[in-house]
């Protein structure tokens, strides 16, 4: 088990719990419940799970914008736990994610070079030449043109913002890379470029992912092994092979059961 | 899914804009003499305005020796004027700069840093807005002593509670969002994520409450000079002045009218800046809450529209004509000097107990075609310029009076929209809302609607009918509530049911009870169904035709099955090749490259000529037409055959 970049033991998330100023209790939500999994160098998790499975707080775990109520994170090796300084610094050059909503992930009071150049900046701590050719390489590397570093966001079209905030993730040269829902919002056409650059960068840069998405399709078609998650736990984990051929938990099934394919027809028109 | 094509146009600046408003103009210009003046006044020949003369009191104005007169004692009033305007904007700007400051780093502190830190903050704003606020400068300037100083010191705590409270509400609607995630990823400390990434944003509520507040703080200047505790003799303000004058307003009106005057004027341009400047920056009147929601969409009368029908009269189909036959629909968007052409001759036909499915993707125009039938397409901007959509063979929907229109609306045409959450009254329960609109169209007693409606709550199967038509839409779940809203839909029996992206809300488990459920209901009932969606699965689980649409245009139309398995149109074959498709996962999905044209760009061809594998110099000359490709299938591709071999 060397090469194990993302090692979870029983993860727990509450949320709530306490008591109000007057003395009422706040009832405790436990979005994630006892997550155990691992992640290995340059492979794909899938995490699948409708609303509410706690499928994104476990992602903001993973990056550290949440602090596990209980359980043990660590990520190449060095636990994540109360991050701070330059640990936290030297953990966010190793993680980066991409959000759901491309449109709102981008602030857009800033052009797209500052919105790059920050984390160069700061995770790095890269003069002004450096950031100007990594900015370079890596808008050229995700399919931007150069002259869209001038512009803000809502010049950008969904798929374009999306590339961006890939971009900006993928610009500090992490070894992990987190994916909440990063193509969900956007249009068929749309989803297949970015989910073909995903593909294409992983090859190229032997990137980790975590994929978190509510589409089965996606999540086969992108990932090697899958988790599938409801109420906060795991219902089913495995190879993605394995587990869509043969689903052995009953929830799994009926997920599978309920998306609409146009299966017969597309079998015809793919050569 | 809605968003509208990402539009080139750019928005003029906001000086631009702020020409337009003429109110604003001329505020501005009263403002921008006003202060000019008074920069002035050190070079101005002004005669001292403390050089008392007791021989020269109380001069009226247009004297020879003073042109607005002399006070009682015999200074001159015009150059008190000028400089004493000098002290009351100084004052006056200086206290609103201070109160932004204090206040808008009170606001994004505690919506920033939350929890106690918020509390504690903003109950102390709470406790200095429990006070009357001129009462709390008075106490404030009766401690400290009154002085210019000590008012202006006032005035700005005063006013704090204004900027604190808005900017907080500004900041908390941006802490969730995920950009803000994205630079505490990207390593930012707090400090720098205060100030690079959540000041600019809440910069404009900042400038708005300035803006807003400014002429009311060189009042609340005025009125403590005036009691005075402000300025102090022989010093001049606006205040002071007015004060001075009070006494003999009887024997020398002047003394007081003229800086009263003045106060007006300046306070009223102020405020004329404010009121244009809030209008350009307030994103919620950007989001056109200004303009007036229209009952009906704009539409061209039939003597001006392209291919309208006469009024009445039969149809040319005889016998059984389509239920809903759209013949050359063009739906506009204008803005500004822009037109968004986002549906352009859209044909489309519906028999009874048929289900057509549109698909399209965003900005192609899907939802308002959906949206025409019956005039609900917003205007502004929206218009309908040409075409014709008949309805059960007579009447044309576009020439309906709008009394017409509202009969059908919910009664033989129903819709059911994407988020049942905004779709629904959040005050009223929920049964409430079925039962009215079947007492709108049914005119039933009170108690014979809400038997109805409980009856649909249990057809569409909700359990504990009864119970559940008393709860409010927040007490139920997504499915739920979108099955209140097929209640509502089907409880006056519509002969045509609207569906515009249904599921996509909702969780797949979810999406799959309620589009069997849309299925049921709808052969139970023979209604017909136009199904919008972007999703092909749905379209294959639910449909018998569909209609793929691109950048305003129906592209393809054809029975379901017959277009998946060969697709005419390059776009529909592309659609179809990128889906993933679940068990097929070493299927390489093909991308389409590129983007879909700005429909308020469209070229003058073909719209998909730029990212189609096989175009040729033709497709890119004249429109393509939408034409027969087979049995019941049209296609809008000069090489729709070529398809078949390739």
């Amino acid at each position: 088990m060397v090469d194990v970049l993302v090692a979870a033991d029983a993860l727990v998330r509450l949320f709530g719990g306490g008591r109000t100023w007057l003395g009422r209790r706040v009832p405790v939500v436990r979005a994630v419940d006892g997550v155990s999994f691992w992640v290995r160098h340059g492979e794909t998790l899938g995490v699948v799970g409708e609303s509410g499975s706690g499928k994104s707080t476990l992602a903001r775990m993973l990056v550290g914008l949440l602090a596990p109520s209980a359980g043990h994170l660590s990520v190449a090796g060095r636990p994540v736990r109360g991050l701070a300084g330059v640990e936290a610094v030297r953990f966010h050059r190793a993680v980066q994610m991409v959000f759901q909503d491309p449109v709102s992930s981008l602030n857009p009071r800033k052009t797209v070079r500052q919105i790059l150049e920050g984390p160069v900046q700061v995770l790095l701590g890269a003069g002004r030449a450096e950031r100007r050719d990594r900015v370079a390489r890596i808008l050229d590397l995700v399919g931007l043109r150069p002259e869209f570093l001038e512009r803000y966001p809502h010049e950008f079209s969904g798929g374009q913002a999306q590339r961006i905030g890939l971009a900006r993730a993928l610009v500090v040269e992490p070894e992990l890379l987190v994916l909440d829902e990063p193509v969900s919002a956007l249009d068929v056409s749309i989803q297949a470029q970015v989910l073909t650059l995903l593909r294409d960068l992983q090859t190229r840069l032997g990137l980790t992912y975590v994929f978190i998405s509510h589409d089965l399709a996606v999540i086969e078609a992108l990932c090697d092994r899958v988790l599938v998650m409801r109420d906060g736990r795991v219902v089913e984990t495995g190879p993605c092979r394995t587990v869509f051929r043969a689903p052995q938990h009953a929830y799994t099934r009926s997920l599978m059961a309920a998306v609409p394919v146009v299966r017969q027809a597309i079998r015809v028109c793919t050569p | 899914m809605m968003e509208r094509p990402a539009c080139p146009w750019r928005r003029p600046s906001i000086w631009v804009r702020l020409s337009r408003n003429h109110l604003a103009v001329l505020g501005s210009t009263i403002v921008a003499a006003i202060v000019l003046v008074a920069l002035l006044a050190p070079w101005l020949p002004l005669v001292d305005p403390n050089l008392t003369a007791p021989a020269d009191r109380l001069q009226p104005p247009l004297s020879p020796t003073a042109l607005l007169g002399t006070d009682q004692l015999g200074r001159d009033v015009l150059s008190r004027l000028i400089w004493g305007t000098r002290v009351s904007l100084a004052v006056g700007l200086s206290a609103t700069l201070i109160a932004a400051v204090a206040g808008s780093g009170i606001g994004l502190v505690a919506a920033y840093v939350g929890g106690p830190v918020d509390q504690a903050l903003m109950r102390g704003i709470d406790m200095l807005m429990a006070f009357p606020y001129l009462l709390l400068a008075l106490a404030i300037v009766a401690a400290l002593g009154p002085s210019l100083m000590n008012a202006l010191l006032a005035i700005s705590v005063v006013n704090i509670p204004f900027f604190a409270r808005a900017v907080r509400g500004a900041t908390l609607s941006l802490v969730r969002r995920e950009f803000i995630d994205a630079a505490r990823l990207a390593g930012y400390s707090r400090f720098r994520i205060l100030t690079s990434e959540l000041l600019p944003n809440v910069m404009p509520v900042i400038v708005i409450t300035m803006s807003t507040t400014v002429g009311w703080m060189i009042l609340e200047t005025a009125g403590l000079s005036f009691l005075g505790l402000g300025a102090q003799p022989p010093q001049a303000d606006l205040g002071s002045m007015l004060g001075d004058g009070r006494r003999i307003v009887v024997t020398a009106p002047h003394v007081a009218a003229v800086p009263g005057v003045l106060i007006l004027v300046l306070v009223i341009g102020i405020n004329l800046v404010g009121d244009g400047l809030r209008d350009i920056l307030d994103p919620r009147l950007k989001a056109g809450a200004l303009s007036r929601p229209v009952a009906r969409t704009a539409t061209m009368p039939a003597q001006r529209r392209p291919g309208a029908l006469p009024s009445t009269g039969p149809s040319e189909h005889g016998s059984s004509p389509p239920l809903l036959a759209m013949h050359g629909l063009d739906t506009q968007f204008e803005i500004g000097r822009e037109v968004y052409r986002a549906a352009s001759g859209v044909d489309l036909t519906l028999g009874r107990g048929d289900s057509l499915g549109v698909v399209g993707e965003s900005g192609s125009g899907k939802s308002v075609t959906a949206l025409s039938v019956l005039g609900l397409v917003p205007t502004p901007p929206g218009r309908i310029t040409g075409g014709s959509i008949r309805f059960d063979g007579t009447i044309d929907l576009l020439d309906v009076p709008l009394s017409g229109l509202q009969d059908l609306r919910g009664g033989r045409i129903a819709y059911i929209f994407q988020d049942p959450l905004t779709t629904l009254n959040p005050l009223m329960p929920v049964g409430e809302q079925v039962a009215e609109t079947v007492q709108r169209h049914q005119g039933l007693s009170n108690r014979g609607a809400w038997a109805q409606a409980v009856e649909w709550l249990d057809r569409v199967g909700l359990r504990a009918p009864a119970e559940k038509a008393r709860a409010f839409p927040h007490e139920l779940s997504g499915g739920q509530r979108q099955r209140v809203v097929i209640a509502m839909a089907l409880a006056n029996r519509p002969d045509v049911l609207i569906a515009d992206e249904p599921t996509t809300a909702l969780d797949v488990t979810t999406q799959a009870r309620i589009l069997d459920l849309v299925n049921d209901l709808r052969r139970q009932s023979g209604a017909a169904l136009l199904f919008i969606t972007h999703d092909l699965g749905v379209i294959a689980t639910l449909c018998t035709r569909v209609l793929v649409m691109y950048a305003g245009q129906v592209v393809e139309s054809g029975p379901v099955a017959a277009v998946f398995a060969t697709p005419r149109h390059p776009y529909t074959r592309g659609l179809l090749a990128c889906v993933p498709v679940l068990g097929q996962p070493e299927r390489a999905l093909d991308a389409i490259p590129g983007l879909p044209p700005p429909v308020n760009r469209l070229p003058r061809g073909c719209a998909f000529a730029d990212r189609c594998p096989s175009v040729v110099a033709a497709c890119r000359q004249a429109p393509v037409p939408l034409r027969p490709v087979g049995p019941a299938r049209t296609a809008r591709c000069l090489r729709a055959e070529d398809g078949l071999h390739g």
